[in-house]
């Protein structure tokens, strides 16, 4: 008798054991994204600055769920900004400006998804077609910047702090953004700058549960 | 440049709430009373301390030119320091 109710504990013991274990087991389920931008911006000179008035997006992505069904969602955004949110802003200004380089400032600010969101970067970009002469006489010039590399950088690490945010469930330090930009292109007149960029992205979300079955 | 991406994070994050919140709904069906609820808050708690943590201390090491200042909640990046 003794034994039986000896078996009948360590039975008790190790399904108590098991069932604990169970309930604070945790996983990570993942929802992946890539996708492409193509961008064009148009800026025009306002009291020193070039505000911007137009953006076209077009956008291919396919995201990849949870529960691992794929959509693929392609989409074109083109808009015309004269009616910006009073205290919004995008814009850009020549901060240098020689023979081979223009250096380009760009500010934005905004607050779009419940976020205040705050852009203050410098492009150095080399001419690739026409001069500092040609600008001066109101030529229009094409500058390419020169390395985006570091603004990259940056932007995964804002962006993954945005979604940190966001969720307030997602584990930072298993989630992923990884961005490049090419093409980086602008034509800069006295009267506008028309901006052309690519950007990719390659985004992994991991969610952080405990699941209990 | 405005960065547009985090229009489109938005949406993946709005999906992603939309696919946990569904994962916790079938737990707590499947949990056993209070503890289940219990365990699912400490589960949320420790992500929000892991969130807190890494915009507070770990962001600034991705990249010294992103930060966040939670009395505006505004996201700042900017190579003009």
């Amino acid at each position: 008798m003794k034994k039986i109710n000896l078996q009948s504990f360590t039975f008790l013991l190790l399904l108590f054991v098991s069932c604990s274990s169970d309930s604070e087991k945790w996983v990570t389920e993942e929802v992946s994204w890539v996708a492409n931008f193509d961008q064009k911006n148009e800026y025009s000179f306002e009291n020193g600055v070039y505000v911007q008035t137009k953006m076209h997006d077009k956008t291919t992505s396919k995201i990849t769920n949870v529960d691992g069904t794929v959509e693929n969602k392609n989409s074109v955004d083109s808009t015309d900004l004269p009616d910006q949110a009073l205290g919004e802003y995008n814009n850009f200004q020549i901060l240098e400006m020689n023979d081979k380089q223009v250096v380009l400032v760009n500010s934005s600010y905004s607050s779009d998804d419940d976020y205040n969101t705050k852009t203050n970067w410098k492009f150095t970009c080399e001419i690739t077609n026409g001069s500092l002469t040609a600008y001066n006489a109101g030529e229009t010039i094409e500058v390419k910047s020169i390395d985006d590399s570091e603004y990259d950088k940056a932007t995964e690490a804002y962006v993954k702090a945005i979604v940190v945010k966001s969720m307030e469930r997602a584990d930072p330090y298993q989630t992923t953004f990884k961005t490049n930009t090419s093409n980086h292109v602008f034509l800069i007149s006295k009267k506008n700058i028309k901006e052309t960029v690519n950007s990719s992205l390659d985004a992994v979300i991991k969610l952080l549960k405990e699941v209990k079955e | 440049m405005k960065i547009l991406l985090y229009a489109v994070i938005a949406a993946a994050v709005a999906r992603s709430c939309a696919k946990e919140g569904s994962v916790v709904a079938k737990t707590s069906g499947k949990a056993v009373g209070k503890s289940g609820a219990l365990a699912t808050e400490l589960a949320i708690s420790k992500a929000a301390i892991l969130s807190s943590r890494y915009l507070s201390k770990d962001m600034s090491k991705e990249s010294k030119y992103v930060s966040y200042d939670s009395s505006s909640n505004t996201f700042s990046i900017s190579n003009m320091k």
